[in-house]
């Protein structure tokens, strides 16, 4: 079960003369909806302007939901055991996205029943996530993911 | 100033046995409408938990802005200098918002008090009064003090 947040967080980040940086954050009610939170993050980086003498860079406004009821993660969990995909965009850049502490059940087994350490392409998740990123996913500048790809399993 | 949207990023938290944790990232098209992408964000932690034999703990969606005309910072700026506005909350607690670079003019000369009746200052208090919360949702309710205050440095 997951809990809807209480509130929208923004943060603002500055930037001085000397190239420094800093960040300040603010919050409005999650109830009063998104576009009610960027009214408010706008509207508070005009006025802040006005009585800074550094400039705004770039804010982020975010949503965390957080899980109420968290069971035992597997003994086998480690999250540094990462199932990598390389996302390939138009004109051929690409980027990688992870999935950490694998599950054994995507992994492929050979013919003695082994877990090989490979991926197993065809495992149900595995399609879906593809499928959910090849449908809306991009990378961090908006560009649409054109081609899916498995590199396999980092540790 | 304009500031144009980036893109929409939804993280995946993971707990391990160990209590470390890890996180799976996905990016959206910023002109995407938030609800649409709090449904996709819903798909993506159960697709992760198929994936993972950790437990997810949290999501979280953020949609970055980035300024498409930054102009230089002024001369005597320096992000140290913050102007801390010190609210009360509607069940008594504080919650403060942090401005750095406060400008010189706005700080009375020889102490940290800002002057509460310059426009600029007034305006931006009123805006947190009527529409700002703390982070857990509760209601901002009035201005408490308004003070200049010196803090340590980010580089980058």
């Amino acid at each position: 079960m997951i809990a809807p947040p209480n509130a929208f967080v923004t943060t603002i980040f500055w930037q001085d003369k000397d190239g420094d940086t800093a960040n300040c954050r603010i919050a409005s009610s999650y109830a009063l909806g998104y576009g009610n939170a960027e009214a408010y993050a706008m509207a508070f980086v005009v006025l802040a302007s006005a009585i800074s003498d550094a400039v705004v860079t770039h804010y982020t406004i975010t949503a965390m939901y957080i899980e109420q009821y968290i069971p035992e993660a597997a003994p086998t969990s480690n999250v540094t055991r990462r199932m990598i995909s390389i996302l390939f965009l138009e004109y051929d850049n690409a980027f990688s996205l992870s999935v950490p502490s694998i599950n054994q059940s995507a992994m492929a087994i050979d013919e003695g029943g082994m877990l090989t350490g490979l991926i197993d392409e065809e495992y149900t998740a595995l399609l879906d996530y593809a499928t959910l990123l090849g449908d809306v996913g991009t990378d961090e500048y908006g560009t649409p993911i054109a081609l899916f790809v498995i590199a396999g399993i980092a540790t | 100033m304009a500031f144009i949207e980036t893109s929409y990023s939804i993280n995946v938290t993971v707990q391990d046995k160990d209590g470390d944790t890890g996180t799976a990232t996905m990016y959206m098209d910023g002109n995407a409408l938030f609800a649409a992408v709090e449904s996709v964000a819903n798909v993506f932690r159960d697709t992760v938990q198929l994936l993972t034999d950790g437990v997810v703990t949290a999501v979280s969606v953020t949609k970055g802005y980035r300024n498409d005309q930054p102009i230089n910072p002024a001369v005597g700026s320096e992000v140290e200098r913050k102007g801390r506005f010190t609210f009360a909350l509607a069940d008594t607690r504080r919650h403060t918002v942090s401005v750095p670079a406060l400008r010189d003019t706005l700080v009375f000369p020889g102490g940290h008090l800002i002057n509460g009746n310059d426009a600029n200052v007034l305006a931006l208090t009123a805006l947190i009064e009527a529409s700002g919360t703390d982070a857990v949702g509760t209601d901002v309710v009035k201005i408490l003090t308004a003070k200049e205050v010196i803090s340590g440095r980010n580089r980058v």
